[in-house]
């Protein structure tokens, strides 16, 4: 309770600064963009690599998403919302649209070689390719325990493909809260539920999960 | 799915995110689904003590670089976008012009053929001749009568048809229809851009200057067989 009420109190002090910054952003001022994309970068970022799994290609898609939110700050109305929630719905867009353009030729490509059942040709264009893994020197698709020091059950699972078979709500909740960083009452204000949604959504995608692990 | 357990999950997870409990305060709270809830608080802890993704600074300061670049692009285009704002004010400008030029000078043409009063002088002094496409159907109903009267006439060879003007008319009647054509596209490039001020006007322009010419006598010198 504690927290929410500091939330609340945080929220109170965020909204006229936000308010101002989004003015200012609207203007165009360099100092206003910079400010916005040294304190959210690091989010979006995050975000997108959960989403891609490849660094590179995430720091494109994060650099994608500040540059579409200066083409679209004029239709953008601050209503007392984090701006992050309005970054984050760019960023699920330009994931999506990645995703598109670079699924969809491979699908392409594999549909024309093989006879396959739908759910074989989705499975295999989410595996990387050969040459990537060489060029790289790691497979991409990677378990969380390849980047720190999870807990042992973390290790047997392979998150890309835990976090693809689940449903959008929970995927993105658990991308949120686990992999961006945010807290609870942050993913509940920028995918606008309420928190303890939030609570619900993470204890389904856990189950969830817990059953691929079996 | 189990719905009890979800239920107990969502709480522990609750209370561990909000500090009120941890996990073995959860798994003691609910001692009969401790074994059942425990693997799943594991995970979750799991998830949640793993460590996030750091951006890389060099990736960081490039993205940067491309939204600066990008706020330069749009200043740039929006000093530049101030011309095209200007240009469709002139654009309307000179098609009010040429649209006044245009129908001033088929109704002078008119009135001048015949020999009548100076409409172009009068089309001239009134102005606001914009809404042609109500003028030229004026002057296409106006003009047409005359048109097939003044044939008739020309064909029997009818010499002093000045009494009424309109044998005298056929060459203007025949350019009314014309001139009304042409007045009609004008002035539907003219409304296109919006300018659809003095209809009435024109109109009565229009109309004054085809009876104008067609009441006026017509000079002897037109060949009767002008007239188709």
């Amino acid at each position: 309770m504690n927290e929410q009420v500091a939330s609340v109190e945080a929220a109170t002090h965020v909204q006229p600064y936000e308010a101002d910054l989004v003015g200012r952003a609207k203007e165009r001022s360099p100092e206003a963009w910079t400010e916005i994309y040294n304190t959210h970068y690091a989010a979006i970022f995050r975000y997108a690599k959960a989403r891609v799994f490849d660094e590179t290609t995430a720091e494109d898609l994060a650099s994608s998403v500040f540059v579409g939110a200066l083409k679209g700050i004029d239709s953008y109305r601050y209503r007392g919302r984090p701006l992050l929630a309005w970054l984050y719905r760019i960023a699920r867009n330009v994931v999506a649209s990645h995703q598109r353009e670079v699924l969809a030729p491979r699908g392409e490509e594999l549909k024309e070689g093989l006879d396959l059942p739908r759910r074989v040709i989705w499975h295999l264009i989410r595996r990387p390719r050969r040459d990537e893994v060489q060029a790289t020197g790691r497979d991409p698709i990677e378990t969380i325990s390849g980047e720190g020091d999870p807990a042992m059950m973390v290790d047997r699972l392979d998150l890309r493909d835990a976090l693809a078979k689940l449903p959008t709500n929970q995927r993105e909740v658990v991308i949120l809260r686990f992999l961006v960083g945010l807290s609870a009452q942050e993913v509940a204000a920028v995918v606008g539920k309420g928190t303890a949604a939030i609570y619900s959504l993470q204890a389904r995608a856990i189950l969830a999960l817990r059953e691929r692990l079996k | 799915m189990d719905k009890k357990l979800r239920k107990i999950l969502t709480e522990c997870i609750r209370d561990i995110e909000t500090g009120a409990r941890d996990v073995d305060g959860c798994l003691e709270r609910h001692p009969d689904r401790a074994a059942e809830l425990r693997p799943h608080l594991e995970l979750w802890s799991g998830l949640d003590a793993a460590s996030m993704a750091r951006p890389n600074f060099a990736g960081q300061q490039r993205g940067h670089q491309r939204l600066l670049a990008a706020i330069t692009d749009l200043q740039k285009r929006g000093e530049r976008r101030m011309i095209p704002f200007l240009t469709p004010a002139l654009a309307k400008a000179a098609a009010v012009l040429a649209g006044v030029v245009l129908l001033a000078g088929g109704a002078a043409g008119a009135s001048a053929a015949l020999g009548g009063p100076d409409v172009g002088g009068q089309v001239l002094s009134t102005m606001g001749i914009n809404h042609a496409p109500d003028a030229a159907q004026n002057g296409k109903d106006h003009a047409n009568p005359n048109a097939f009267e003044g044939s008739d006439n020309a064909g029997q060879g009818i010499d002093n048809a000045s009494e009424t003007g309109r044998e005298h008319a056929n060459p203007n009647a025949l350019d009314g229809p014309e001139n009304a054509d042409d007045h009609d596209a004008d002035a539907n490039d003219a409304s296109d851009d919006g300018l659809n001020t003095a209809n009435d006007r024109a109109a009565d322009q229009a109309e004054d200057g085809l009876n104008t010419a067609g009441d006026a006598g017509a000079p002897d010198d037109v060949p009767p067989d002008s007239v188709p």
